[in-house]
């Protein structure tokens, strides 16, 4: 049974995007049939992040108004042989997303797929509210900072609320929070609020923490999902958080300070 | 026997099972109708919204068994109009009860219901009038199981409110009765939101934003927020006058 899973967060900036790319990737390496979709129809960087703009056609509007068809919209990654995008339109705003129609395309990749990702804008209005609506899991991607701990606690509610599951009174949206941009050490110092703090605050099971890491604005720079800078932390982090999504048990890194050089050394 | 047989067999076509429900109660002073009429419209112009179609309990113990019976199907009609449907009555003397019972309404004795309990929709009231329909409040409790949002609200209509899941900051909670928060309370909490001065606010950890009672309220400071944060407080009403104090 193919799941439905939104990356969404309120606030934007926080690595929504960053995460869909990296989340839909490691599922596709695990040998899972994935397909990505860009919600934030009138900006579209799913795209740029995944390093298929080049190659787009079709998207997600074309196949919703019936232009296109959905073979026709979806890019095949070029890391990943069973991971495909669906992009967003540039050139229409949110409007265009319809619950029919959108349902419609859900439906249809439900057929072939194991999982699909759905990357949402930011806010709470149409866009977001159409990426969660189907949803069977979420990911709340959180900044640890109050503004972004607080816009996710809103789309936890929206999600409790507005998505199909909710209005049809079925069994709630599977709610993971993953903590992005993360550093332990600014964390202690008072500047960030800490893992714990956050998750106090939202009440929702910890799916993971990313740290805070150049390698995603090189990665997104590069157009290659940052799951595969293979051996940094960012890397490792997204790779712990789906095998925790898969049922795996494996204890929470990076929320830590890393021992310094002299330290290492002398085993302080 | 095999008629019976045929109809045990059958899906079942409902269940009968006993249930409480919250429910207005309308104590009767006086049976002249344009009297009723006038006076349930003047206490409406106040809050025009503030029924749905809610049921109500019409309450005949201030009547008296001497005066005459009332016309219930003309009630019904004057309450309908103001949406509230009327569905039974209660503390009826007997001849009340029976020409109640000939109009289809329900019958609740043995004085179950509440206390008269006046709730006063707005502090707009006109010259002082004899007592006219005070609106009982019979409370029955609803429970909030999970985290309630930043950005939502939940109402308990005509009792009191129980959340076991933190309130988020941004959440409001209200309810016409008490409210209990046995978690965080990090958003606001208004109890009697119908004016009920005797209803109270528990928390166990206090962060909240704003408490209110019948309408007296008070933005937490920072100072308050010192002295309370994260303890199990009460909050109730002495002379109007909201206090708030630590539960040991």
């Amino acid at each position: 049974m193919a799941k439905v899973i939104v990356v969404t967060s309120g606030k934007g900036g926080v690595g929504k995007t960053t995460t869909s790319a990296s989340f839909a990737t490691g599922l596709a390496l695990q040998g899972h049939k994935v397909a990505v979709l860009d919600f934030d129809v009138g900006l579209r960087n799913l795209d740029l992040i995944m390093g298929c703009e080049r190659r787009v056609v079709y998207d997600f509007v074309n196949v919703i108004n019936q232009e296109a068809t959905l073979k026709q919209a979806l890019i095949k990654d070029k890391h990943c042989d069973n991971l495909y995008i669906l992009p967003a339109s540039q050139t229409r705003d949110k409007d265009a997303l319809t619950v029919e129609g959108v349902e419609r395309v859900i439906d249809e990749l439900k057929e072939s797929f194991d999982y699909i990702v759905c990357d949402s804008p930011a806010g709470i209005e149409k866009g977001a509210i159409m990426a969660l609506y189907f949803a069977d899991e979420a990911l709340v991607v959180t900044n640890p900072e109050v503004s972004s701990v607080r816009d996710s606690d809103r789309i936890l509610g929206m999600l409790s609320a507005k998505s199909r599951r909710a209005e049809k009174g079925e069994s709630p949206v599977k709610e993971h929070l993953l903590v992005t941009r993360y550093s332990p050490k600014r964390a202690k110092n008072g500047e960030m609020l800490s893992v714990a703090d956050v998750q106090e605050i939202l009440n929702v099971p910890l799916l993971g923490v990313i740290p805070e890491s150049e390698v995603v604005l090189q990665a997104s720079n590069a157009g290659a999902p940052a799951i595969h800078q293979n051996g940094s932390d960012v890397s490792e982090a997204y790779g712990d958080a789906i095998a925790r999504f898969l049922g795996e048990e494996r204890p929470m890194r990076f929320t830590t300070e890393k021992p310094g050089l002299l330290q290492r050394l002398f085993g302080g | 026997m095999s008629k019976i047989a045929a109809t045990a067999s059958d899906t079942p076509a409902f269940d009968l099972k006993g249930s409480t429900f919250p429910m207005l109660i309308l104590y009767l002073y006086s049976t002249d109708l344009s009297a009723i009429e006038q006076q349930v419209q003047a206490r409406m112009l106040s809050a025009p919204d503030l029924f749905s179609y809610d049921p109500v309990v019409l309450d005949m113990s201030k009547l008296g068994n001497q005066q005459e019976t009332p016309d219930y199907a003309a009630i019904r009609t004057i309450l309908h109009s103001h949406k509230l449907v009327l569905v039974g009555v209660a503390n009826a003397g007997e001849e009340h009860a029976e020409a109640a019972q000939k109009v289809g309404l329900g019958l609740f004795n043995g004085g179950v219901l509440t206390k008269p309990r006046v709730a006063e929709p707005a502090p707009v009231e006109e010259a002082p009038q004899p007592p006219a329909e005070p609106v009982a409040i019979s409370r029955v409790a609803r429970i909030i199981t999970s985290p309630v949002r930043t950005g939502q609200q939940i109402y308990a209509k005509g009792g009191d409110l129980i959340v076991l899941a933190p309130v988020s900051a941004g959440a409001e909670v209200l309810a016409d009765g008490n409210i209990h928060v046995y978690a965080s309370l990090r958003g606001r909490a208004l109890a009697g939101a119908r004016g009920d001065e005797s209803a109270r606010i528990f928390i166990r950890s206090m962060e909240a934003e704003l408490i209110s009672i019948a309408g007296s309220y008070k933005a937490i400071n920072e100072e308050l927020s010192r002295e309370m944060h994260g303890k199990a407080v009460q909050a109730y009403l002495v002379d109007e006058q909201l206090r708030i104090e630590v539960m040991a």
